[in-house]
C-alpha cells in the first residue's frame, strides 16, 4: 500500500513538474517571440503589426502545451504588447482604439485557439482510449479462445475462496466432470488432488509470488481414477480478483512408457549383466561400449580397463588372427557370425570360446561361452577313445558285438583278421557270410540269439571255428547281452580267446603228466626194491655175518676148555685175542644194524616230554654205576614233537656219552636244558668232561669215527652218527661245541608239526 | 625115564656143533636130533619123507628152530606146525642170529613159544644155550605127557 501511495505522489509530482514545465515553456516562447518581434521591428520599422508574431506563438503553445499555457501565453503577450510595444509606438492602449481592437481580437483569438487546442487534444485522447479498448477486447477474445481450445487443462480459481471460476474443456475431460459440476466448487470438494500436501505447497508458492513450474502430482478423476498431472500455475487477475491460473498436462501415459522403457532397459541390462554367456558390445568405432561380468571373466581383465578403449589397442596383435577377421566381417557386413575360437591371452595361456556376433545399433555384440572345459573333455574323450581303440586292436583275442540277426556291429582287428578281413569289411556281415561251415554258423547264430533273448551272459563256452583252410580253432568265449547305446537295440558282446595252442599244450601236459606218473611209479618201485634190498642186506648181515663170529669165538672157547692143558706158551693169549676180535666185530655189526634200522620205518611222532626222558635215562645210568657221583640237572617241562623211541636213542646216546666222558673229571656235571633263540628252541646236553677239539667236530657225526682212544673211553663210534640221523629224520639239526678238557655241548632241534619231515637222512 | 628129545633145526654146521656142545654140557636130553633145513624139520615132525617111520617118541620135547633155513624157512615151518592139530601145541623156540624186530614179531605171531638170539660172544652163547636147555627140558612143563616131566623135575 505504501509503495502505491509513493507512486501516486511521484505521479502528482511529475504532473506538477510537467505543468510547471508547460507554463515555463509558454513564458519562454512568449519571451522569445517578443525578442524576435523586437528584432523584426528593428528591421521592418514601427509599422510592424504588434501581435503578428504572438499569434503563431500562442497557437503553438496552446496546441503543444494545452489550454492553460495557451491562455497564459495569450495573457503574457497581451500584457507585453500593452506595456512594452504600444508605448514604444507611442500609443497607449486606452488611447488607441485600433490597438484596443487588435488587443481584443488578439485576446479573443488566443482564448479561442487555447480552447480549440484543448478540444483537439481531448478528442485525440478519446480516440486513443477507444483504440486501446478495442485492442483489449480483441486480446481478451483471443485469450479466451486459447483458454478454451487449449489441449492443456486449465482452471482459474479464486485465491480468496478457492472456488473455481473457470475451466476449459481439456480440464473437464482430464478430470471427467462437466463444466457445471466444477464451477463454483473447490478442488477439495471435487477431490481432485491425490495428495493435498502437494496442493498446499503449490498455493504457498503462489502466495509467495513464485510461479509453479513442472509440478508433478497425482490427481483423481471423477470416477476416482488416479492419473499423473504436470502442473504450471500463475497468479492472475480475473474479473478483477486475484486468481490462480493452473494448467494441467496428463503425463500418466508418458510416465508409464518412460517407466516401461526404463524397466525394459533395466531388465535387458540386468539380463545382460547376469548372463552366463559373456556379452560385450563394441561400437562402430571399435571402442568397447559394454562388457558384462561373464565377458569380464572371459577377457581375464577388469572391464574398466577396456571400456571406452579400442578393441585392437587392448589386444595387440589381434588384427592378424582369424577371430578378428570374423569380428570385422560382422562389423563391416553387418551379418551375424559365429565361430569356436581358441584364444591366446597376452600371458600365453589359452582358452576355448564359442563366439557369436551380431549387429546392434551401436556396433556389434559378441556373445562368448567358455568351452575350454568342454574342449578339454572332448579331447580327453577322443584321446581315451583312441587309446581304447588301440588297445582293442592290439588285443590278440577276438572282441566283437553282434545284433540280434547276428550281424557284426563291432569287431576288432584280431577278430576280423581271423576271417581274413578288415574290421570295416566285417561290419554288417553275419556268421553265415564268412563261416565256411554252415552248420557251425547256424549254431553260433542260434546260441547268440538265445543269449540276447534270455538276457543271460555266458562264460566258459568252448566254440570250434573251422576256417576256409580247414583249420579248426578252439575258442574260449564269453558273451554278454547288452543294449546298444546308439540304437537301443538288444545286442551281444563277446570276447573269444583262441585256446587252440593252450588245448594242445594241455594235452601234451596231460601226456607228460601221465608219463611222469609212470616214472614216479617206476622210481618208487625202484626205491622200494632198493629198500627191500637194504633190508635183505641188513637181514643177511644180522644172520650171516654173526654166525662165523660166533664160530670163531665158540671154537676158541671149546679149544681152551677141551685142550687147555695141551696149549702152551702164547696159545691161550691168542685164543683170547680171537674171542675179543670177534666180540668187537659183533658190536660193529650191531652198530651198523642199529644205524640201518633208524633210516627205515615210519616216524611215529607225538608231543613227548624230553625232560622226563632225560631224567629216566640219567637215573638208570646212576643206578648202573652207583659209584659215580655226578651232579646232573634237567630243565623241567621240555617237550618235543618226535618219535619217542628214536628220541630215547638220541638222549640215551648223548647222556651216556656225557656219563662216559666225565669219568675222569673231578666234579662231573651234566645238564639238559633248552636254548631259545628268535622263537626257535634247541635242546642241549652239556657236560664238563673230556671235551673235544673243535677242528675235528665234523668227524664227530661220521660212523665209526672216534676222537678218543678205545682204552681211554670205550665205544665203537656209532652213537653220534645214529643221533644225527635221527635228528635229521625229525627235520632238525644237531651241533656240537667243546674244547679238550673243557667239556662238550650237543644242541639239537626238531621240526614243528606241519613241517614236512625229511624222508631220508 | 622118559625120553626127552630136542629137535635142533640148524643149517650152519658150526652153530650146530657149538649148540650141541652147550646142550650136552647140561646133559638133560636123552636125545638130540638135528635136521638141516625146513623140509627135513617138517618131515621129522610129521614122520614123513626120509623120517617116515623114524624111531623115538612121537614129538620132541622142544624144537629149537633157526629162522634162516634152506628150502623152507623157519617161520614157515613154525606156521605149518601150528596149523596142524597134531603139532600145534609143540613148544617151539626160535633160536636165531637175527635180532630183527620183524622176525621177532612174525615169530611170535606164528606162535613161537620163545625167541632167543644167539650171542656172538662164545661165553654168552654157551650160557644162553645152556639155560635154554635147562629151562625147556627141566623147568618148563610141556602141554602133554606132563606127568613124566613132573616126576623128573
Amino acid at each position: 500500500m505504501e509503495s502505491g501511495a509513493h507512486d501516486d505522489l511521484k505521479g502528482q509530482k511529475a504532473r506538477l513538474l510537467r505543468l510547471v514545465g508547460a507554463y515555463c515553456a509558454a513564458t519562454a516562447a512568449v519571451g522569445a517571440a517578443f525578442v524576435i518581434r523586437h528584432l523584426l521591428a528593428l528591421v521592418v520599422g514601427p509599422g510592424l503589426p504588434p501581435f503578428i508574431i504572438f499569434y503563431p506563438t500562442v497557437m503553438t503553445v496552446a496546441l503543444l502545451a494545452g489550454m492553460g499555457p495557451g491562455l497564459a501565453a495569450t495573457a503574457m503577450a497581451a500584457l507585453l504588447t500593452v506595456f512594452l510595444i504600444f508605448p514604444s509606438q507611442g500609443q497607449s492602449a486606452a488611447a488607441s482604439a485600433a490597438a484596443a481592437l487588435a488587443l481584443a481580437l488578439f485576446f479573443t483569438m488566443g482564448v479561442f485557439m487555447s480552447v480549440v487546442a484543448h478540444l483537439y487534444r481531448r478528442a485525440r485522447q478519446n480516440a486513443a482510449a477507444y483504440q486501446s479498448q478495442l485492442q483489449q477486447r480483441e486480446n481478451e477474445t483471443r485469450l479466451s479462445t486459447v483458454f478454451h481450445a487449449s489441449p492443456v487443462g486449465m482452471c482459474i480459481t479464486s485465491m480468496s475462496d478457492q472456488r473455481c471460476r473457470d475451466v476449459n474443456a481439456a480440464f473437464l475431460s482430464m478430470f471427467g466432470y462437466t463444466r457445471d459440476e466444477v464451477l463454483g466448487k473447490t478442488s477439495l470438494q471435487l477431490n481432485l488432488w491425490a495428495a493435498e500436501k502437494d496442493r498446499d505447497n503449490a498455493i504457498r508458492m503462489l502466495q509467495a509470488g513464485e510461479s509453479v513450474r513442472h509440478f508433478e502430482t497425482q490427481c483423481h478423476t471423477k470416477s476416482g481414477e488416479a492419473w499423473t498431472a504436470l502442473i504450471w500455475a500463475e497468479m492472475i487477475e480475473f474479473s478483477g480478483e486475484q486468481c490462480t491460473w493452473a494448467m494441467f498436462q496428463d503425463v500418466t501415459e508418458r510416465n508409464r512408457s518412460e517407466r516401461m522403457i526404463r524397466e525394459s532397459e533395466e531388465r535387458f541390462r540386468g539380463t545382460l549383466d547376469n548372463m552366463l554367456e559373456g556379452c560385450q558390445i563394441i561400437g562402430a568405432d571399435w571402442r568397447y561400449v559394454y562388457i558384462n561380468d561373464a565377458a569380464e571373466e572371459h577377457n581375464r581383465r577388469p572391464k574398466r580397463e577396456l571400456l571406452g578403449k579400442r578393441y585392437m589397442d587392448m589386444w595387440p596383435g589381434i588384427e592378424a588372427t582369424e577371430v578378428f577377421a570374423v569380428i570385422k566381417r560382422c562389423m563391416d557386413e553387418r551379418e551375424p557370425q559365429s565361430m569356436e575360437n581358441e584364444f591366446t591371452f597376452p600371458d600365453g595361456t589359452k582358452g576355448w570360446f564359442d563366439l557369436r556376433m551380431s549387429r546392434v545399433p551401436e556396433g556389434i555384440v559378441i556373445l562368448s561361452v567358455d568351452i575350454s572345459e568342454r574342449k578339454r573333455s572332448e579331447r580327453a574323450l577322443r584321446d581315451s577313445q583312441l587309446l581304447l581303440q588301440q588297445v582293442i586292436d592290439l588285443v590278440p583275442h577276438f572282441i566283437f558285438a553282434k545284433d540280434r540277426d547276428s550281424r557284426h556291429i563291432f569287431v576288432n582287428k584280431a577278430c576280423a583278421a581271423a576271417s581274413g578281413m578288415t574290421p570295416e569289411q566285417m561290419i554288417g556281415l553275419n556268421d553265415l557270410d564268412f563261416v565256411p561251415d554252415r552248420a557251425q554258423a547256424e549254431s553260433f547264430m542260434r546260441n547268440d540269439r538265445q543269449i540276447i533273448d534270455r538276457s543271460e551272459p555266458t562264460s566258459d563256452i568252448e566254440e570250434r571255428l573251422t576256417d576256409r583252410m580247414g583249420n579248426t580253432r578252439i575258442l574260449h568265449t564269453i558273451k554278454i547281452p547288452f543294449t546298444h547305446p546308439g540304437t537301443a537295440e538288444r545286442a551281444l558282446m563277446g570276447v573269444a580267446v583262441d585256446i587252440t595252442e593252450l588245448k594242445h599244450a594241455e594235452e601234451e601236459i596231460r601226456a607228460l603228466n601221465a608219463g611222469l606218473e609212470n616214472r614216479v611209479e617206476e622210481r618208487t618201485a625202484e626205491l622200494k626194491a632198493a629198500n627191500k634190498e637194504l633190508e635183505a642186506f641188513a637181514y643177511a648181515v644180522s644172520h650171516d655175518l654173526r654166525a662165523p663170529l660166533r664160530a670163531l669165538s665158540g671154537f676158541s672157547q671149546a679149544l681152551r676148555e677141551d685142550f687147555g692143558t695141551a696149549l702152551t706158551g702164547e696159545a691161550g693169549t691168542y685164543l683170547d685175542q680171537i674171542t675179543l676180535a670177534s666180540r668187537r666185530m659183533g658190536e660193529l655189526i650191531e652198530g651198523i644194524l642199529r644205524l640201518s634200522r633208524i633210516v627205515r620205518g615210519e616216524l611215529q611222532r607225538e608231543h613227548f616230554s624230553l625232560s622226563s626222558l632225560a631224567e629216566r635215562i640219567l637215573r638208570d645210568l646212576a643206578k648202573a654205576e652207583p659209584g659215580r657221583r655226578i651232579v646232573w640237572t634237567v630243565e623241567q617241562g621240555l617237550t618235543a614233537w618226535c618219535d619217542p623211541k628214536l628220541m630215547d636213542v638220541v638222549l640215551s646216546n648223548l647222556l651216556e656219552n656225557s656219563w662216559k666222558y666225565t669219568s675222569r673229571t673231578a666234579e662231573p656235571a651234566i645238564r639238559f636244558y633248552a636254548e631259545r633263540n628268535n622263537g626257535s628252541e634247541s635242546f642241549c646236553v652239556a657236560d664238563n668232561g673230556a671235551g673235544f677239539d673243535m677242528d675235528h667236530a665234523a668227524r664227530l657225526f661220521q660212523p665209526f669215527q672216534r676222537l678218543h682212544r678205545e682204552d681211554e673211553f670205550p665205544g665203537i663210534g656209532i652213537g653220534l652218527a645214529t643221533v644225527q640221523r635221527i635228528i635229521n629224520r625229525h627235520g632238525g639239526t644237531i651241533r656240537a661245541a667243546g674244547a679238550p678238557g673243557k667239556g662238550a655241548a650237543f644242541s639239537f632241534n626238531v621240526s614243528h608239526p606241519g613241517v614236512s619231515e625229511k624222508e631220508l637222512p | 625115564m622118559t625120553t626127552r628129545t630136542i629137535l635142533l633145526v640148524e643149517d650152519n654146521s658150526q652153530d650146530e656143533i657149538l649148540t650141541l656142545r652147550a646142550l650136552k654140557k647140561v646133559n638133560l636130553a636123552n636125545q638130540i636130533d638135528v635136521v638141516r633145513d625146513g623140509q627135513q624139520a617138517l618131515d621129522y615132525i610129521f614122520r614123513e619123507g626120509e623120517f617116515a617111520g623114524r624111531d623115538g617118541p612121537e614129538l620132541p620135547t622142544v624144537m629149537l628152530l633157526d629162522i634162516n633155513l634152506p628150502r623152507i624157512s623157519g617161520l614157515d615151518v613154525l606156521a605149518r606146525v601150528r596149523a596142524d592139530p597134531r603139532t600145534h601145541l609143540l613148544p617151539v623156540v626160535l633160536l636165531t642170529s637175527s635180532d630183527e624186530e620183524q622176525d621177532r614179531l612174525r615169530g611170535y605171531q606164528n606162535g613161537a613159544n620163545s625167541f632167543v638170539r644167539k650171542p656172538v660172544d662164545s661165553a654168552a652163547f654157551f650160557e644162553t644155550v645152556s639155560r635154554l636147555g635147562i629151562y625147556w627140558l627141566a623147568v618148563n612143563r610141556p602141554p602133554q605127557g606132563g606127568t613124566d616131566g613132573g616126576t623128573d623135575a
